[in-house]
This record gives C-alpha cells, structure tokens and sequence, in this order.
C-alpha cells in the first residue's frame, strides 16, 4: 500500500483532475475527430512518390490535368483505398479494444481474448501453404481473395467455439471465456507450428511478413468488403455504450440498473468478432492499437463508454494511418510491416501502463 | 406488495434459504435481523432477482419477477449492496448517473437529479470527486445516492416502489446511519416500500414497521419490533440471554440511539 | 548440387538428398533427409553415408556440428550466386567425389555457354534493355520482390535486363506505389511444385494494372529449381530467360 506521507497529495492531484467529465469528453471527441482528418490529409500526400497537395486541390476542385495520370492511379487506386481501408481498420481495433475492456473489466484486455487472432492466423497460414496443394481448387476460385476469407472464416470458427466453450444455460462466464482463449490460442499456436513444419523458403516469408501485418494490398473491393463487417460493430454501439458503463459496478449491480447483461455481452463479442475478423483478415494481425488507443483515451477523459467509444473510433484510425504512412516512407521502395511500427509505439506505452498501474492508488 | 413464496436456494447439497416465505407491504419499513450466515443477503438476492432460487416465486405488486425484462424490473426496485467495486475510477457524478439512466429520464435532466440525489445523502457538490479516493462511509452514501436516483418517487403510477437495502450502514457513523435511516423511512412514509438488512437491533427496533428475524436459511419469526424482538427469540437465534429491555451493571454506559425520541421527566 | 552429381554422372553413389533436390526426376524418388535448412542429424546418420555434400546455408549449425563430429567425412561446398561461383561448385563437388576430369569436362561447357550468353547480351544495346520485376509471391495481395543482391537479381542481370526492384535488398514487401513508380517492362516469376503464379492474379492488383508490363501483357513464368539453382543448367536458364526478354535477338540454344 502507498503510504501515508504521499497519499494526500497523490488524492488531491486526482481529484483536481477529474473536473467535469462532460465537458472533457466531448472535447476529446473533437479533438481526436480532428486529429484523424488532419492524419488523412497527411497521408494522401505521403508516399514514394510524391503528389503536392496543391495540385491535389486543384484536381479536388475540377481541374482535369492538376494530376499527371500515374499520379491520379496512385492517388485514386492506391492511395486512397489505403487510406479507408487503414480507417476502417484503425477504427475497429481502437473500439473493439474499448468493448472488451468494458466487457473484461480491465484495462489489460483487447480484442484477441475472444480468439479473432489465433484462428485467423491458423486459417491463414493453412491458406498460404496449403493453397498450392489440397486446397488449390478454393485457391484457384477465390484468386487473391481466398487467403482474407479464409482467415475470415478462422477468426469466426474460433470466436463461435470459445463463446459455445464459456456459455452455460444462456450465462457467459467472462473469466471461462478468456481461459478457455488462452487455451485455444495455445492450441492454435501448436497447429501452426505443424504447417509452417512442412512449409518452405517461400511460404515461410510469407507467413512471417502475414503476423507481422500490412494494409498494402487494398483495393476498393476489400474496402467495400469491410464496411458491412465494421458498421456491425459501429451499430452496436449506442446499444452497449450504457451496458458497458453499468458493467463497471460488477453484474450483478448492472442487472441491478436494468441492464441485460447476458445480450450485453453477447451483443459485444459479435460486435468485436465481427470487426476485428474483417480486420485481421484483411490486414493481418496488428498489434496495441486496441490496447493502447483505449487506455490513452481513458486517461484523459475517464472510463465513461459514451464518449470513449467514438473517441477511440477517430483515435484507432488516426493511429493506424499515421503508423501506415510511417511504414510506406521510411524504406522506400520497400515497405514496413505495420505491426512494427504499432509494437515499437505501443510496447513503451504499454509497459507505462502496466508500472502507473502498479503504482495506482486503489485500482 | 413485494412478495415471495416459498423460496429455496441451494449450492450443490447445501441450502442456503429453505421454504422461506416472505412479504413487504407498501408503506411500510421491513426490516431483515439475524446473525451471520442466516440467508439474510441470500432472501435479498432472491427478492432483488439477482438469484435465481430452485423453488418458489417472487412477484412486484402481483407480476411474477420471471416475466420482467431487467430494464422493468430497475423501475420497479432499486437495490443497495453491500460492497461495490469499481473497475474503473468514475466520479461521484457519473456513479449516481447509472442510476439516473436506469429511471429512464431525459439526458438533459439527468444532471440536475444527480446533483439533488447527492443533496439528499449530504454530499451536494461532491459530483465531480473521485469515487474511489471516498472514505467508505463516504462511498456507501453515494451508492444511495444512486439508488434514490433510480427511484425517485416512492409511488408511480399508482404501484408502490420498492428499495432493497443490504447492510445500509455498515460503514456510516451512527449520525449518517440515523440520517440514511431517516431517509428510507420517509419513502415508507410516502407509500413507497423499504427492505433493509440491518445488524443493529436498536436501529431495528425503532425503524421497522415489521421485522422478520431468520436463521439458518429459515424465518424464525415475523411480525412487529415488540413481537419479534423478546429474549425468547434473542436468545433462540443468536444464543444470547437477557438483553431485551434491560439495563447494564451501573458502571458500564449505554447508548441508544432510539433514546434521541425520548421524552424527559 | 544433386544436378551436378548427376551431371558427373556419379548418381549410383547418392543413398539420400535433402527435400529441395527435385531435378532429374529420379533424385526426387531418392529417401529424403529434410529441409535443407533443418536438418536431423539422426536421420542423416541413419542412411549409413561414406560422405555427405552440403551446400553453404544447410543448417542448423548445431546439426552441422554433430555431423562434423562424426566420422563421416562431411564437405561444404561454396554457394556464390555468379557465374565464377557455378564453375567453383562443379569443381568442389568433382573433387570430392573424384570425378575430377568429368567435373572439368562439365565446367568447360558451362563456361562457354557463360561466356557465349554473355557476348550475345553485350550485343544489346542500353536504351534497348528491358526493366524486369521478380514477384516472388502475392500473399495476401501484397508483392513480394526479388531485390538487388538476391538470386533473382543476378539471373536477370545475366539475362542483359535490368532489375527495377534495386532500391530493396534481397526479397522483400515492395510498396505499390513503388511497383508503379519502377515501371518494370516485364513481370517474371517462379513456378514449383507448390505455387504458380498466373498473370491474371498478378495484372489484377491495382499496382500492377498501371505497369508497362501490364499493357503488353508482358509475363514469364519460368521453373523455380530451373531459374534460381545456379547449378550445372544455370548458363542454359539464363539464356533461356535472354530469349524471352529479347526475341529475335537472343537465341535460347
């Protein structure tokens, strides 16, 4: 325990900076929301081959020629469906990671308790090293699609067996569910430790550069596949914001305050399954952000789901934008693997986290 | 009427409530005694439906708690535990706002009653304070706050409404205990019903309008203060002799609370 | 280096290859002792060998060590991606088995066909030459290239065209803007037993529709082994791949 001598200033300190809520939420809300565009603007204009922004404008304002042709394939074909895919990307991590913090009670949680990675990742290497062989025929049908559904599909297979696993007469036990993860991860992990066994040079690299995570590849058919996918999740929250809040006094209080915590929680895992499975399997697994972006955000405004949610809606895909820009620049002509770039931010900023814990008055 | 009939609970062999019947008439203070493990939280749990009991039912003013969805059983009653952690640090204000939100009023009126139900408990502007850096009296208070939010009028739409109370006081010095009593005992006043858990039998004695005493996962006895608390039943239940009505040795002092209505010679 | 063996004509000798050694048909019949790169020394053993040949890069070093304890006589022969380094290998592996003079027969036939490939491509003149993009693999919609310093570079150099992935260093993500700002004329690629990559899949992504390549539907598919061995058929490969780029100019004999 803390002792006596620091505690007092320690409490005033706190209760200075609590203030009123409201206010600092709704702030933070804009502020976040702005930021994100001022990130997309950043990132139109960012890449290996330059584009000005002046002549982005003059091209935005009608002007046919402001752009030469190379560069309006870049900005419209590739750039731009970068941009919304690393959006829709961003926002589902980011608020994903504030539902499950809600949903779990703690600040430590994210979205790949509820086994979305694991069962991507296994789907996924299968994809990549057996879809020359057994599974040529999906393979040869689905073309460059087959490896995101098939990680898809994964992500769902895993997330329904964990909830069937922690579900017992219509009560999800919330501490099952993350045991019985840790054990489907482990069992995941073996299985993909079988394939890559058979799996060579090639596929290897593959694999590797797959978990490490990257938005190249976007096209605007996999943002238009997205959006279904995301906007389930956006949905659900108006429905789980309040659910959520309640869920902080315990259950058995929020059941208490008229919440139904059984479809509360049901509601969530298929909000966050949903989402982060489109995520993963477009742009494989990506790391911290539905840690990080969440608990940053709650530090600032508090834990209250009505203004966390969108704030970590703008604040996740500001996020990942900015890292995405980051990874296209930095080796050009080569790219960087996002899930670096979100580690090498998001790893100092988790260990903080966990020693300011440590340390915490109370909780 | 909140009403339940012949409620048990068990885990695994062992039972908890066996065959309790009870009832808490609108206008009336009902008051739970009895020593620990008695199945006191255990009858509470069952009437709030947070348990969930293996026979029997309970029912709100007629309407089986069976057929209520939670958002209309919360209008109904309002419940205070005896402990709450948070798992995350709210403020006073944003506490207090759960059970605002769960009477189902307007956002733009929502400050305002948070503001008055913290008035009513003693701590008008405390609202932007961190629960957690709270004394535990402190934050037991703010839980009523919350639940006289979640219930603001004692009868609506002609149904009387009902707050549970698991150890109210606890962790209140006896001024805030008389206070948090006082309160309760207006809603009964007002048509609304009150259902309290309390282990000071003196405070019992002067609020209850009724009290039931159990013990061991049964009812022991049932009826008014000046029924049900005899040396018979007091000795029966808690095993002590001899302390109903009479005075200490002259050297010890004796404090009580009820005395503060006495009349002097 | 199953190849050259063959090539020597010393194949009765082999009682065992490791899992990349396809080529002729009849090793790839042989027992297998692993992935190159993961090898089991028990296993290795257990085929009772009087030498064992070992390319540069087997592993795990910690096998190679148990092996070289052994009592078997273990040789590790050099791998220098290069024209010079194809002739060294021939050289070290004809020692090594004693077949000395085939080895130097089989070196003289692949330094002229070197030497031949490389006047023909002299011949081509600099504003003709074509820029060449190795894709690898598209895992995931996201090219995998072949940069300077990898295998794939020094073929297409040997080929007279030039790699417009030199900006990356060995097999690498290539960004899709850089795809297009490299404007590679020609796509190649590898094929093996496990993948192929089809120019539809290829000419499909974004990055690669707005390429020089894609216009003329530019695309070689050549056999992985074949391509990239740098055994005793490289100087053939090579030219092989010459004739694609440069039809009419190169011939592939």
């Amino acid at each position: 325990m803390t002792n006596a001598v620091s505690m007092p200033r320690r409490l005033a300190f706190r209760r200075k900076m609590s203030g009123d809520r409201r206010r600092i939420g709704q702030l933070t809300v804009g502020f976040s929301a702005l930021l994100f565009l001022a990130v997309c603007a950043l990132a139109v204009v960012t890449g290996p081959s330059p584009i000005p922004l002046g002549a982005l404008f003059r091209s935005l304002l009608g002007e046919t020629d402001a752009l030469s042709a190379r560069e309006a394939i870049i900005l419209h074909d590739i750039r731009l469906p970068r941009l919304l895919l690393g959006a829709l990307t961003g926002t589902a991590l980011g608020v994903s990671g504030t539902m499950m913090q809600g949903l779990f009670r703690n600040p430590l949680a994210d979205p790949s308790l509820v086994g979305v990675s694991s069962g991507a990742a296994v789907a996924a290497v299968c994809a990549i090293v057996l879809g020359g062989g057994p599974l040529s025929a999906f393979a040869s049908v689905l073309g460059n699609s087959f490896l995101p559904v098939a990680a898809f599909l994964g992500a769902l297979a895993t997330t329904s067996l964990l909830y069937f696993l922690a579900t017992k007469a219509g009560r999800t036990s919330i501490a099952t569910l993350l045991l019985a993860g840790l054990a489907v991860t482990a069992v995941g992990n073996a299985l993909i430790g079988l394939v890559v066994f058979t799996a060579d040079d090639q596929q290897l690299r593959d694999i590797t550069f797959w978990t490490l995570g990257s938005l190249g590849g976007a096209t605007w058919g996999r943002v238009m596949a997205m959006v279904p996918f995301v906007g389930l999740m956006l949905a659900a929250v108006p429905f789980v914001s309040r659910g959520l809040d309640a869920l902080i006094l315990g259950e058995a209080e929020a059941m208490h305050v008229g919440i139904s915590v059984e479809t509360l929680k049901r509601t969530t895992i298929l909000a966050v399954a949903s989402a982060c499975g489109a995520a993963v399997a477009v742009a494989g697994v990506i790391g911290f952000i539905g840690i990080v972006v969440p608990h940053l955000l709650r530090l600032m405004m508090g834990p209250s789901n009505r203004y966390l949610l969108p704030a970590s809606a703008f604040g996740g895909a500001a996020l990942l934008i900015g890292a995405d820009a980051i990874c296209r620049v930095v080796v050009a002509p080569a790219e960087l693997p996002i899930g670096i770039v979100t580690a090498l931010i998001g790893a100092p900023v988790f260990m903080a986290l966990l020693l300011r814990r440590r340390n915490a008055f109370g909780l | 009427m909140l009403q339940c009939q012949s409620i048990s609970v068990a885990i695994g062999s062992r039972y908890l409530l066996k065959d309790v019947s009870f009832y808490a008439r609108a206008g009336e203070f009902t008051i739970i005694v009895g020593p620990n493990g008695a199945g006191k939280s255990t009858l509470l749990k069952v009437l709030s439906g947070e348990i969930r009991p293996l026979e029997g039912y309970v029912s709100y003013n007629g309407e089986p708690i069976t057929r209520m969805r939670p958002a209309q059983l919360a209008k109904y009653r309002a419940v205070l535990p005896q402990s709450v952690t948070l798992a995350f640090s709210l403020t006073v204000e944003e506490v207090v706002r759960l059970g605002v939100e769960a009477a189902g009023v307007k956002s733009s009126a929502q400050a305002s009653l948070c503001e008055a139900a913290l008035g009513e408990v003693g701590l008008g502007g405390w609202g932007t304070r961190l629960y957690q850096g709270l004394s535990g009296g402190e934050q037991q208070r703010v839980q009523f706050a919350r639940v006289l939010a979640q219930i603001p009028m004692p009868v609506a739409n002609g149904q009387p409404r009902f707050l549970l109370l698991d150890e109210p006081t606890s962790s209140l010095d006896i001024r805030h205990q008389i206070d948090l009593l006082e309160r309760a005992r207006r809603h009964a006043r007002e048509g609304g019903g009150v259902v309290a858990i309390v282990h000071d039998l003196n405070l019992a004695a002067e609020f209850a309008d009724r009290i039931t005493v159990m013990s061991e996962g049964r009812t022991a006895a049932s009826g008014s203060p000046g029924e049900t608390l005899d040396d018979a039943t007091i000795s029966k239940v808690f095993g002590i002799s001899g302390i109903v009505g009479t005075l200490p040795p002259p050297a010890v002092p004796f404090v009580l609370p009820q005395s503060r209505h006495a009349v002097l010679p | 280096m199953t190849e050259i063996l063959y090539a020597l004509g010393a194949q009765e000798r082999i009682v065992a290859t490791d899992t990349t050694s396809i080529y002729p048909p009849e090793a790839d019949g042989l027992p297998k002792v692993g992935y190159m790169r993961q090898l089991a020394a028990e296993g290795v053993l257990s085929v009772k060998p009087d030498l064992i040949l070992a390319v540069e890069g087997s592993g795990p070093q910690s096998v190679l060590s148990i092996l070289e304890e052994s009592a078997v006589p273990i040789e590790i022969i050099a791998d220098d991606q290069t024209p010079e380094g194809v002739l060294k290998k021939i050289e070290a592996v004809g020692t090594a088995v004693g077949k000395e003079a085939e080895a130097k027969v089989l070196e003289a036939e692949v330094a002229a066909g070197f030497a031949a490939l490389a006047e023909e491509v002299a011949a081509v003149p600099q504003s003709d030459r074509k820029k060449v993009l190795f894709v690898l693999s598209l895992a995931n919609g996201k090219a995998m290239v072949g940069g300077a310093e990898s295998s794939a570079d020094a073929m297409i150099t040997l080929a007279g065209g030039i790699n417009a992935a030199s900006g990356i260093s060995g097999f690498k993500p290539m960004t899709d803007e850089a795809v297009i700002a490299a404007e590679p004329d020609v796509i190649l690629v590898m094929q093996t037993s496990n993948h192929a990559l089809d120019a539809d899949a290829v000419f499909a992504l974004p990055a690669f529709k707005a390429t020089p390549a894609a216009e003329r539907r530019a695309f070689i598919s050549m056999g992985g082994n074949y391509l990239l061995g740098f055994g005793p058929r490289a100087a053939q490969a090579a030219r092989d791949l010459a004739a694609k780029l440069y039809p009419g100019r190169i011939a592939s004999q």
